[in-house]
């Protein structure tokens, strides 16, 4: 049997809603559900189940934050490369 | 993961972070057109949770603290419960026993949950009191 625990397993509340407040995808919202899981579930003594809402909230944050970062950096690459573009074609 | 795994990915982070940040410090995003639109938004025409968040982010790193936040109010949520968050690292730390975290209280993530998607729903009303929260 599974002992008495004292910790809750990380319920990645602040990453969900930080990643929900500065990226617009509705991920950020699903990591936010989870953290709620992870904190009912750990009170209600399903120690396995918090676990796996733990797990779950911190995918679905990193997704959040992932899609964001790589909207940037393709943004960024985008006007790089019409930038560049741009300076080789105006200068010869 | 390994110690030393660990320390390479958050001092990745870190630097990320930074750059990220001095990007949105320098640049505008209502005059630079190399921020990326939130695609909610682009498609739907609505605002979510998060619009107005790289307007705010450049507006506060600027100083204009007042501006940055009428872009997007749950800012000062989000930099709260950040806030909040290290402080109570910091205190587990020197006392592992005597530190309870609001953040695991039963409660907490439902009514940040809520307060997410009423502010959501209520930035879209194009009427008076809700103008304000809208981007």
């Amino acid at each position: 049997m599974e002992q008495e625990r004292t910790t809750p397993p990380n319920n990645h509340l602040a990453m969900a809603i930080i990643s929900t407040l500065i990226c617009c995808l509705p991920a950020g919202v699903v990591s936010i559900v989870y953290a709620s899981q992870v904190n009912s579930k750990f009170i209600a003594g399903d120690y396995q189940g918090a676990e796996r809402a733990s797990k779950n909230a911190k995918t679905w944050w990193i997704i959040s934050l992932a899609v964001a970062a790589a909207g940037i950096i393709i943004m960024l690459a985008i006007y790089g490369i019409a930038f560049i573009a741009a300076i080789a074609s105006s200068e010869f | 993961m390994s110690k030393s795994l660990k320390i390479f990915i958050y001092t990745g982070l870190s630097f990320i972070t930074i750059a990220a940040l001095s990007l949105y410090l320098n640049y505008n995003p209502t005059e630079v057109s190399f921020f990326p639109q939130c695609p909610f938004h682009y498609a739907t025409g609505l605002h979510c949770p998060g619009c107005g968040t790289q307007r705010a982010i450049h507006d506060i790193l600027n100083g204009d603290i007042l501006s940055g936040i009428q872009h997007n109010v749950l800012i000062v949520l989000a930099i709260a419960v950040l806030s909040y968050n290290l402080f109570i690292l910091l205190r587990q730390h020197f006392h592992p026993h005597k530190t309870k975290n609001l953040l695991y209280h039963k409660a907490t993530p439902m009514t940040l949950f809520f307060i997410i998607i009423f502010y959501w729903i209520g930035r879209n009303i194009p009427i008076e009191p809700f103008t304000f929260l809208a981007p």
